[in-house]
């Protein structure tokens, strides 16, 4: 018994080991690229990397409101456009695909009818062909449709991420509603709307909320569809931290700067609904 | 009023034909249970009296209305589901007043209030107003969900197995209440169950449904004394019916005589020679365990065979006699049988049923019912 013990605790220490060393692997760059934001120019280019300098909000007092730095002159950055640009397009993508997909989920995990089957492998394909496949034919409709350079045609390339998500996810929690409460709410006297909006909505509200947040999160990291089929009004803040590379120099202290904080919003949603988030992906997944 | 009217009513699930033409009546506030094994078909039956399933060929008539098309929502039945169906995310007062506030009801806050409160305490569920469903023991939530049935005062209550979860104690006390509330309410109510208690006790129609076809209908004391058929016989009554293969001797008093093993033993046959069916010879004797009576005294007349089992049960014991090749179930209220003991069983012309050996057909049911059986 004790020696059982004794093995275990030393088998803890081992895992913890390597857990720790492959969060140390994992999370190096992300360290790198925040410390990097707080340092100067010349600590950044210095030939030996530092890790210990004096920390300065340069950067962040740069990209947020344009002015001097210390080394080299800097016009106003457009970073705050593309950050917007971010938010209406990413926002606006997952409630779309909320109000479109909501209903989709609902009825393939409902009724019945022909091509059904087909019709949810339609969407999930959408997640098969990596997105630089199609990118070419896209932009080329965009162009003749003029939705190149446009929110809304941003928000509907979008869709490409967020939909096969929601509708693939929230058909399983649909699917795991037992049909009997909703035919007992028919036989309380509610028309399929009804059952749908209070008890059918209602019961998958966690799992929808869950959802739309793993849905923002793939959408905000997108950035092959901003860069091509965006252009400077629109980028959204991905493709924006590229504007930092120009033709003469590369203002890594303010690109540094600019990824923090785009990696905030979805890390700020990730650590709050961390622990909902494992649940309604593998509740969707036992179930898809 | 309200009655319920199916006629050849048909339910296929693509192949599978779960329910095959079953016609019955219920009238105006009776108690009509549908009784049969798993399978059967019963809820399925339910659910298209509801309107949940569609039918696929045949007539369903509520107070002589037409109602094949008629969305569930538009009827007028409630109906307590096998799984409860409680709304998880609803407190037990909401799930009670959730037929309340939907179109076809219509009431407004004060009103109610007051139906909630008075279902609740007829119930006696005033206390769990406030808790959700996944608080509730078993008990409990049958009786939320049946507090939502009455809630709404629907002409036709649907219970489909609604107190077969519940332990044996409370299966009995929810039985005897079920009852109350039905003739408080002047419900008409059908219930679906496979425990045969359940249907004799409550019902004053029972339907015998089997694969999707009705077996019998009739009253319990019909279906219990003049079962349709083997199948009706052996689903009603525990300990279960006696069936003996037998012949029928054709004598001046016919007599059945069963073969078995290195012996035979005769019975005497309820039928007169004039009226046994012609051709048949082959026939199952079917005697109830509380019908043969049971005594050590090996002088007496009867067939004689051997104790092979005895169980004690209180009140009764059920005794297994060997005779020939063939264990008959005995219950009598004497006790102290040994294992090996020889007996002689004695049984009563009036109390022995005829099955035809083939169809399984009651052989009998043309017959009066004999006074002393009564229904």
């Amino acid at each position: 018994m004790k020696q059982a013990q004794q093995y275990s605790s030393k088998r803890q220490i081992l895992i913890w080991l390597a857990l720790a060393g492959y969060a140390v692997f994992a999370l190096f760059p992300l360290i790198w690229v925040v410390m990097m934001s707080f340092k100067s120019h010349i600590d950044i280019i210095s030939p030996i990397p530092k890790f210990i300098f004096t920390p300065s909000l340069d950067n962040y007092k740069a990209i947020l409101f344009g002015g001097q730095s210390t080394q080299y002159e800097v016009g106003q950055t457009d970073f705050l456009l593309y950050f917007k640009n971010s938010c209406i397009i990413t926002i606006s993508a997952v409630l779309l695909s909320l109000l479109a997909g909501v209903p989709a989920a609902y009825a393939l995990a409902r009724y019945r009818f022909r091509f059904k089957d087909d019709i949810a492998f339609t969407f999930l394909s959408f997640r098969f062909a990596p997105e630089i496949a199609v990118i070419i034919p896209i932009y080329i409709l965009y162009q003749k449709l003029h939705l190149y350079n446009t929110y809304v045609g941003l928000i509907f390339v979008y869709q490409l991420i967020t939909l096969p998500l929601i509708v693939w996810i929230i058909r399983g929690y649909f699917e795991d509603i037992s049909v009997e409460i909703e035919q007992a709410a028919k036989l309380d006297g509610y028309s399929w709307w009804g059952v749908f909006t209070k008890i059918a909505l209602p019961l998958v509200k966690p799992g929808l909320a869950s959802t739309a947040v793993l849905a923002f999160i793939f959408a905000w990291n997108n950035f092959i569809f901003g860069l091509i089929l965006g252009s400077s009004d629109t980028y959204p803040s991905t493709v924006g931290t590229l504007g930092f590379i120009s033709y003469e120099s590369v203002l890594w202290g303010q690109m540094a700067a600019a990824t923090v904080i785009t990696i905030l919003p979805p890390l700020i949603l990730a650590v709050f609904i961390q622990k909902y988030l494992v649940r309604g992906l593998t509740m969707g997944a036992i179930r898809g | 009023m309200s009655t319920v009217v199916l006629k050849d009513v048909h339910k296929d699930y693509g192949k599978v034909k779960a329910v095959r033409g079953i016609s019955f009546e219920c009238a105006d506030r009776e108690i009509l249970a549908i009784l049969g094994p798993s399978g059967a078909g019963k809820t399925s039956t339910l659910k298209m009296i509801a309107g949940l399933e569609s039918i696929t060929m045949g007539e369903i008539f509520e107070n002589g209305r037409l109602v094949n098309f008629l969305p569930p929502e538009k009827r007028n039945t409630a109906m307590v589901f096998e799984s409860y169906a409680l709304y998880p995310h609803l407190s037990v007062y909401d799930n009670i007043a959730f037929p309340l506030r939907s179109r076809s009801v219509q009431l407004k806050g004060e009103s109610i209030d007051a139906r909630v409160l008075e279902v609740a305490d007829m119930l006696q569920i005033g206390p769990l107003l406030g808790r959700k469903p996944a608080e509730l023991s078993g008990g409990q939530k049958q009786r939320v969900a049946l507090g939502r049935a009455l809630a709404k005062r629907a002409e036709v209550l649907l219970l489909d197995e609604p107190i077969s979860h519940l332990d044996a104690k409370l299966r009995h006390h929810m039985r005897r209440e079920l009852k109350k509330y039905q003739q408080a309410l002047n419900t008409t109510v059908i219930y679906v169950t496979h425990d045969y208690l359940e249907a004799l006790a409550l019902a004053s129609t029972i339907v015998v449904l089997n694969m999707g076809v009705i077996h019998q209908t009739g009253s319990p004391g019909v279906v219990y004394n003049r079962p349709a058929d083997t199948f009706v016989a052996t689903l009603i009554g525990q300990p279960r019916i006696n069936l003996v293969p037998c012949r029928i001797q054709n004598t001046s008093a016919p007599e059945l005589e069963c073969i078995s093993g290195d012996g035979s033993f005769r019975v005497p046959c309820p039928l007169p020679a004039d009226q046994l069916p012609s051709g048949c010879r082959e026939v199952l004797v079917g005697i109830r365990p509380q019908f043969l009576q049971l005594t050590p005294n090996l002088d007496d007349d009867g067939i004689a065979g051997e104790i092979y089992v005895s169980e004690y049960m209180g009140t009764d014991s059920i005794v297994e006699v060997k005779v020939g090749d063939h264990l008959l179930k005995v219950l009598t209220k004497e006790h102290g049988y040994r294992i090996a003991q020889a007996v002689k069983l004695q049984v009563l012309k009036k109390d022995i049923m005829l099955f035809d050996a083939q169809t399984g057909k009651n052989l009998l049911n043309h017959r009066e019912p004999d006074a002393s059986h009564g229904s």
